[in-house]
């Protein structure tokens, strides 16, 4: 589990061994934050896309002083090609997917859905995973300064829907 | 830490088991890890078994062959078949492989060439035997009508290996020779082989044809008419409670560009819908989506190219049947000509995006043109 919440950004792939270490660290990362931002479905199969353009791309990666970023814009582009799925409702969790649901914080999941798209991403990358808020930045492409102001928007807003889901 | 970061902590676990859940999901692997090298032996390695698989069948046809009919596969080409595939991807043909079994008692001859508009015993037999290797023709009564030209270009394309612009629908006796021949259409997935589900669709855009198989047998074989893979730009209307205008209040018409591209992979059909459903496109008959927005459906104009905006047309009569051959759940496997279905895996349609330079039509031109392009699209 803590090996899985290194950021593969932080280590550059030309000094790595192998580069399908560094993609499959990669595809972790990639698949949480774009579940995140998209929902189950569509988020691994960008996931999938940015996995197979790795592939197909490693020199380009080698050179790349960010490549997990790059990776994570391949996969959204992906995305954009089919904007209309966009409108789709994200679905961290769809129902079924897990068997043994009641251990499963639904109001959690719930109040997720509800955040912004960039709001989603950096509390889930920091908050669940651990991420630095640098790291987050890094995969998506932002400011530090972003960040922390997605994820602090994001917790107030959290905590005000599930207050309200306390109450009623 | 707060009560809520802990929330979202042991949340952790609950999303990557989710992920987990997905990517195990049966059905085709997604392209990503297709292409990962390590997985990439193993793909070549099951393509290297299958094609051993078909090619024992693919022998056997060609010594039951007479050389001199039309359209046979000649034995120089299935040996280099057997010999050459292994370290290469096999060639879509030669996983066709029509491969014979039953026997049809004494060859009898026909009095000559069948066409739309014929009507005789000869056309009766045709028929019968056009339906015993499960092509559908319609009732078989002797009348050479519309569903049975299509069972005959459904058998020219797939049998015969006629290229699908020079399919002619007509029984000429050299035709009717081969037809005579023993045969059985094979599946290209095999669920005895475990890969497929045990009843599948397989659409072969290159000869337009369909083929739903019960347990590796052939159902229905069908003539079809796919996307044609050109650009549209097109008036829709989507009516009230469809996707894009599920809370309105009034049908919506706007200008929509598209790509009438169907693409080849696996799938699996995840809606049905039984009777005639009004799309943004046009109408459907009985269409089971597989892929989005892309269905098998019945369709009043299924010409010999793909005319369709993506979907797969059917005959009406089709249409009408195929349903109780196919479940939800059911893959569907899409051969484009070009790669081999796994290679594709559930592979997204190319989605539709709004015409930035529609102009609604005005009132006064507006009901010609409308009602042309509604009636004429059907998806």
């Amino acid at each position: 589990m803590i090996a899985d919440r290194i950021d593969p950004a932080a280590v550059p792939p030309h000094h790595r061994s192998n580069a399908s270490v560094f993609i499959a660290d990669a595809a972790v990362t990639l698949r949480r934050a774009l579940v995140a931002r998209h929902g189950l479905e569509r988020g691994c199969e960008a996931a999938a896309e940015a996995v197979a353009w790795a592939w197909e791309h490693l020199d380009d990666l080698e050179t790349m002083a960010n490549p997990i970023g790059y990776l994570y814009r391949v996969a959204q582009s992906s995305l954009r090609r089919g904007y209309r799925i966009d409108r789709l409702r994200v679905d961290l969790l769809p129902d079924g997917v897990i068997h043994d649901a009641h251990h499963v914080d639904h109001d959690l999941f719930d109040a997720l859905r509800r955040l912004t798209p960039d709001q989603r991403v950096a509390v889930v990358m920091v908050h669940m995973y651990g991420f630095t808020y640098r790291d987050v930045a890094g995969l998506v492409g932002t400011s530090e300064a972003a960040v922390t102001n997605y994820v602090h928007r994001g917790m107030t807003r959290l905590r005000t829907l599930l207050d309200r889901k306390d109450l009623s | 830490m707060t009560e809520l970061e802990a929330r979202l902590a042991d949340s952790a676990d609950t999303l990557d088991a989710a992920i987990e859940v997905r990517l195990a999901r049966p059905g085709a692997p997604t392209r990503g890890q297709l292409r990962d090298p390590s997985r990439r032996v193993v793909t070549t390695a099951a393509v290297i078994v299958l094609v051993v698989g078909a090619a024992v069948p693919l022998v056997k046809i060609v010594s039951d062959r007479d050389d001199s009919s039309p359209g046979a596969v000649g034995a120089d080409s299935s040996t280099t078949t057997t010999t050459s595939l292994a370290p290469a991807p096999p060639t879509i043909s030669s996983t066709i492989a029509p491969t014979t079994v039953p026997a049809v008692g004494e060859p009898i001859d026909i009095s000559g060439p069948l066409a739309f508009g014929s009507s005789s015993s000869d056309v009766t037999t045709v028929q019968q035997r056009l339906s015993d290797l499960g092509f559908f023709v319609g009732p078989v009564d002797g009348e050479f009508g519309n569903l049975t030209q299509m069972a005959v270009w459904a058998f020219e394309k797939l049998v015969m290996q006629v290229p699908r612009d020079d399919a002619t629908g007509v029984v000429t006796d050299e035709m009717w020779q081969f037809m005579q021949q023993p045969m059985q259409i094979q599946p290209r997935r095999r669920n005895t082989a475990g890969e497929s589900t045990p009843n599948h669709t397989e659409v072969y855009l290159p000869e337009q044809v369909v083929v739903f198989y019960q347990n590796d047998q052939p159902v229905l074989i069908s003539h079809m008419s796919s996307g044609t893979g050109g650009e549209w730009k097109e008036e829709v209307t989507i009516d009230v409670g469809e996707y894009g205008n599920e809370g309105g209040t009034a049908p919506i018409v706007r200008g929509e560009i598209g790509v009438s591209v169907t693409p080849g992979g696996v799938y699996s059909f995840d809606r049905m819908i039984e009777g005639v459903r009004q799309s943004a496109l046009g109408g459907m008959w009985n269409p089971a989506y597989f892929n989005y927005g892309i269905a098998i459906h019945g369709a009043l104009n299924v010409p010999l190219e793909p005319a369709s905006h993506g979907c797969i047309r059917v005959p009406m009569k089709v249409g009408e049947l195929f349903h109780q051959f196919v479940a939800i759940g059911d893959q569907v496997f899409v051969w484009d000509g070009v790669k081999e279905p796994e290679v594709y895996g559930d592979q997204l349609p190319i989605f539709n995006r709004i015409d930035p330079d529609y102009v609604a039509p005005t009132t006064t031109t507006a009901p010609a043109s409308t009602t042309l392009t509604v009636a004429d699209t059907t998806g």
